[in-house]
């Protein structure tokens, strides 16, 4: 049942995604995409970012994208989208995906009601997420798990454990993520600091952006052998 | 390096209700801030407004805005306050009407939920705190003219009328192309907008390049206090961005779908933008400009435009002085002539004969220090202060002061 996944982290390709000579992602503009070869099918998927507020969801999406890493909290105003580009190799073939992604600002979906509706239109995938480092976020997580996706979209659903890299202040144990993940048959990702080295972003964030691509490509199939 | 501090209050009681700081130092103790609104309200039990004062080594600004909001600006280890300080504030002040609107902003009644509410304006009051004490990266001069910062493009033709277009597929007038941070083209309603909002917008813009589409709820502080419109921001290239303001509709989807198609048959000229930065003006222009200028900073006030080159003549004299020390010199000398001595909209202040000649209209000026010269011109509706190596005799700099704002000037319609 499950292909077999020959997934070609290919670093040649993912040179394709910085700024050339150096090693910062580039941010491609609407008009612009990553130079990979013209043949590889592009394949776009979109993203929400859910979870109470300063939970990591901006830090989250700016990891995903390889941006600057905010220093200190500010509350997202409004809606932002991010385009993560992502090639990889499923098969034997070259697949770019493109993963748009949405974030909202707390204050801004309760101030004015286009901003949730916009956010979950269309969506593929909810990136769920939460601080290990919050007790009581912990604990509401079923009830935010139920309502993170309406039966209707069909999205995929991936929990984040953000701030995994603060040791000090961990107030979720790892088993207790284990056994999250087994009772609610929903994977988490654990979000560690951003590396040191900001010349070893890619490297740091492959593994992850590599689950989500493979998830949601995973889910196509599903939903195509559904279809009648 | 000098130190600013921004104090918000809540007027009617006194509290607290933010603090932000930038530069060196720590911000001051709450025991202080509290000292800070008491000489405030001593004043005003007294019948008398404290507006500003200076002690040996801070001045400070206080100003308080419908009653409601009282801000205070500190400015540590510097004695001259002058005017743009208390514009700065109205900036300030308008900056949270900006992200919150007029009533939320001053009809509060629970204290708590205002100083929550607050939080997301941090960012923009940072940008404003950080540019005035002249951080890196954060050059600019919107701020003190009072006019939006732009680039002056070679085919501004071109963009003008795509812009006006794609402004009316989007059910919208007011939009303009942006690149990092400065105006390059915008529709004919865009500079119907304010002065504080062609500076603050633009700011709002840059406060996060990380992402590819914004949909930003906005208020205009002066066009439209109370009723929201939708700030939508789209990133083009790496660099060129449109930003269109909005009502209900398109959805922030719909916008990228439509900016998508309309704007990649321009893909080439959008992308050839990219080679005014860092210079900001057409190449045309940048080869006209003598070598000898090092910097300069041009204001059409009629236009409520303004352009900053910081990066002249790079290679050859100015090696002493690199592109932050250009820019505090071209701010620290329009803080001091422009207003003083030539006031916004280039004419000189209205009481400035008085006293002095009668008949006495001041066009031009220089500062002159061990490190630049600057000279500063009037013409209305420009100014422009040149900026130029210290040991340039300063009537050679008045000449070309005067052939530069020609080469800007001259011609059917002005480049700016
Ligand atoms: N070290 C570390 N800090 C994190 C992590 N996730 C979030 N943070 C911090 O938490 C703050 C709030 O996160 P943010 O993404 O803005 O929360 P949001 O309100 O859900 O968007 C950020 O500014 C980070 O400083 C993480 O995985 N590691
Ligand atoms: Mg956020």
């Amino acid at each position: 049942m499950a292909p077999e996944w020959a997934i070609g982290e290919n670093k040649n390709y993912q040179q394709k995604l910085l700024v050339p000579g150096t090693k910062k992602r580039k941010l491609f503009g609407l008009l612009e995409k990553p130079n990979l070869p013209p043949a590889a099918p592009n394949v776009t998927y979109k993203l929400f970012m859910f979870g109470k507020a300063s939970s990591g969801k901006t830090w989250t999406m700016n990891r995903l994208s390889g941006q600057e890493l905010p220093t200190h909290h500010t509350e997202t105003v409004g809606i932002q989208c991010s385009n993560v580009y992502w090639p990889m190799k499923i098969g034997n073939r070259l697949i770019l995906f493109r993963l748009e992604i949405w974030d909202a600002g707390e204050s801004s979906v309760k101030r004015y009601n286009h901003v949730l509706p916009a956010c979950r239109e269309g969506v593929d995938a909810v990136l769920l997420c939460f601080s290990v480092t919050d007790r009581e976020g912990w604990l509401e997580l079923p009830r935010l798990l139920t309502t993170a996706t309406t039966p209707t979209d069909r999205a995929a659903l991936i929990v984040i454990a953000t701030r995994c890299d603060q040791y000090a202040n961990r107030e979720v144990s790892e088993g207790e993520l284990d056994s999250f993940e087994a009772t609610h048959g929903v994977p988490i990702i654990k979000l560690g600091g951003a590396s040191e080295d900001q010349s070893d972003e890619i490297t740091h964030t492959a593994p992850i952006l590599n689950f989500l691509c493979k998830r949601l490509w995973q889910r196509d199939q599903e939903l195509l052998s559904i279809k009648p | 390096m000098a130190s600013w501090t921004l104090v918000g209050l809540w007027a009617p009681s006194g509290v607290p209700l933010f603090v932000r700081h930038t530069g060196h130092g720590k911000p001051p103790p709450y025991a202080l801030i509290g000292s800070l609104n008491g000489v405030h309200v001593f004043g005003e039990s007294h019948g008398v407004t404290l507006c500003t004062t200076r002690t040996q080594n801070a001045s400070l600004t206080w100003k308080t805005y419908h009653d409601s909001i009282r801000l205070v600006l500190v400015r540590g280890s510097e004695t001259t306050g002058d005017s743009s300080d208390s514009s700065l504030l109205d900036l300030m002040f308008a900056s949270l009407v900006l992200l919150l609107g007029l009533d939320t902003v001053t009809s509060s009644t629970n204290i708590e939920r205002l100083k929550r509410d607050i939080r997301p304006c941090f960012p923009l009051l940072d940008e404003l705190l950080f540019r005035a004490v002249g951080g890196e990266n954060h050059q600019g001069f919107s701020h003190l003219t009072g006019c939006a910062e732009c680039v002056i493009p070679p085919e501004h033709h071109a963009l003008q009328n795509e812009i006006e277009k794609f402004a009316e597929s989007a059910d919208s007038t007011y939009a303009c192309v942006m690149m990092e941070g400065q105006v390059v083209s915008g529709t004919r309603n865009f500079w119907t907008l304010s002065h504080t909002e062609l500076v603050l917008l633009p700011l709002l813009v840059t406060t996060n390049t990380f992402t590819v589409a914004r949909d930003l709820p906005i208020y205009l502080p002066n066009k439209s206090p109370n009723v929201p419109f939708r700030m939508l921001v789209v990133q083009l290239t790496s660099h060129v961005s449109v930003v269109t303001l909005c009502g209900p509709t398109p959805s922030l989807a719909d916008m990228i779908r439509s900016a998508t198609s309309f704007w990649a048959p321009f893909y080439q000229v959008l992308e050839a933008l990219s080679s005014l930065l860092p210079w900001n003006i057409a190449p045309a222009l940048l080869a006209q400009l003598d070598n000898s200028v090092i910097g300069l900073l041009l204001v059409n006030y009629d236009h409520k435009r303004c352009v900053g080159c910081l990066h002249l003549s790079e290679d050859s004299r100015s090696r002493s002085l690199c592109v932050n020390k250009k820019s505090a010199a071209l701010q620290s000398v329009y803080r001091s002539i422009i207003g003083p001595l030539l006031q916004p909209p280039a004419m000189p202040p209205e009481d400035f004969p008085t006293g002095l000649h009668p008949d006495h209209l001041p066009l031009e000026s220089y500062v002159s220090t061990d490190s630049y010269k600057v000279y500063v011109l009037q013409s209305s509706p420009f100014h422009l202060l040149v900026l130029f190596p210290p040991a340039l005799p300063i009537h050679i700099a008045r000449q070309v002061s005067k052939r530069t704002l020609a080469i800007f000037t001259k011609g059917k319609t002005p480049r700016l």
